[in-house]
């Protein structure tokens, strides 16, 4: 089952490639029957915790951020006003109450976008350092141990349907 | 990544920002933690142009009237008939009060004849109260806070109506009985006062 699945892979892989096919030399034209390509590896799941859990650190810090940043905005506007506009109201402790809120919530806001964006830039960190990188295949002709994979070319109209299977 | 950004340029706008000039001063010149009282206008500003109290010009013309002996003299109060229409007056210093005195000379008919007084006064300075007294110098009524809600002109107000017998009156303004003046430092006040005998 293994081996049906890695050979459809393998076929689906050489097709999406095929564009480049005039550029590689897959059919080893010259006189090699091995073919090489190359397939993206993996995260383990260490790996993927560390990205996800940064990036939830982001939503979470972005979203706590927003929220602070909304009721700042709130508070401000209830007590800002335009320099030579006189409100005809009374400065009381309500409202030095409403500005100190409104600068808590703002500070409280700029400490959780730093946060945020630290675990953005954790995030993108994360994802270029646990990059694991492409493993090289090799494809072609059995070996005498059988360790090797077998090339399969079917010819066709105008053409020939490649595949291959291997043992890993 | 880019809402973030937009998020962060827009937190400026988060930031209360006061003009100066545009509240009244709070109760004992409550004021913006950059701003100070100004006190002639009762508004916060700049601490660079805030003026201390001063009497309002012309506030002082009847000084002294210090006691029901030294009281202005108002003269007669007619039935319907207005006695001050608005004056301003000072209390500049712990101790200081104001004293008027008026006649009521006979029996009003009416609806509801009264004495109608009104003192005004911004809420930035020491409150001031006010009291009738009679002839012997005993309190008839003392003022109540009267002040409307979404009064947008920085003062409270003390009201006095009742109706009266014929006879002389006293008036008296002073700083209220313990209130606030920043530990002695705004123990004064400005205030307008109308006077009245309304007969509904």
């Amino acid at each position: 089952m293994l081996r049906r699945f890695a050979a459809l892979g393998v076929l689906l892989t050489l097709l999406g490639w095929s564009v480049r096919a005039s550029a590689q030399d897959y059919f080893q034209q010259g006189g090699s029957d091995e073919l090489t390509f190359h397939v993206d590896r993996e995260r383990n799941s260490r790996q993927k915790l560390l990205i996800v859990s940064m990036f939830g650190g982001t939503v979470l810090f972005g979203g706590i951020g927003l929220l602070f940043h909304i009721d700042s905005k709130h508070k401000s506007d209830d007590v800002s006003t335009d320099a030579g506009h006189h409100t005809g109201r009374i400065y009381t402790e309500e409202l030095e109450d409403t500005r100190r809120a409104g600068i808590r919530s703002r500070n409280v806001a700029i400490a959780s976008y730093a946060i945020g964006g630290g675990f953005l830039v954790g995030t993108f960190l994360a994802y270029l350092l646990t990059d694991p990188g492409q493993e090289t295949v090799r494809v072609g002709t059995e070996a005498a141990d059988g360790t090797g994979a077998r090339l399969l070319v079917e010819p066709t109209d105008g053409g020939a349907l490649v595949g291959g299977a291997w043992r890993f | 990544m880019r809402l973030a950004a937009g998020c962060l340029v827009a937190l400026v706008a988060c930031t209360p920002d006061i003009g100066k000039g545009t509240y009244f001063c709070g109760p004992e010149r409550f004021c913006p933690p950059d701003m100070e009282c100004d006190d002639p206008t009762y508004t916060c500003d700049s601490p660079r142009i805030a003026q201390r109290f001063a009497c309002p010009a012309g506030s002082e013309a009847l000084e002294p009237d210090d006691s029901r002996g030294q009281a202005s003299d108002e003269g007669e109060l007619g039935c319907g008939a207005s006695l001050i229409g608005e004056r301003v007056g000072c209390v500049d210093a712990e101790g200081d009060e104001d004293f008027l005195a008026f006649d009521l000379t006979g029996e009003c008919v009416g609806e509801n004849p009264h004495l109608e007084v009104t003192l005004r006064f911004p809420i930035a300075f020491v409150p001031l109260s006010i009291d009738l007294l009679d002839e012997s110098g005993a309190t008839v009524i003392e003022g109540m806070a009267c002040t409307q809600s979404g009064d947008l002109t920085g003062n409270d107000r003390v009201c006095i109506e009742r109706d009266l017998a014929p006879g002389r009156y006293f008036l008296r303004v002073r700083a209220a009985a313990d209130g606030p003046d920043c530990d002695g430092d705004c123990h004064y006040n400005q205030y307008t006062i109308i006077v009245a005998y309304p007969l509904a």
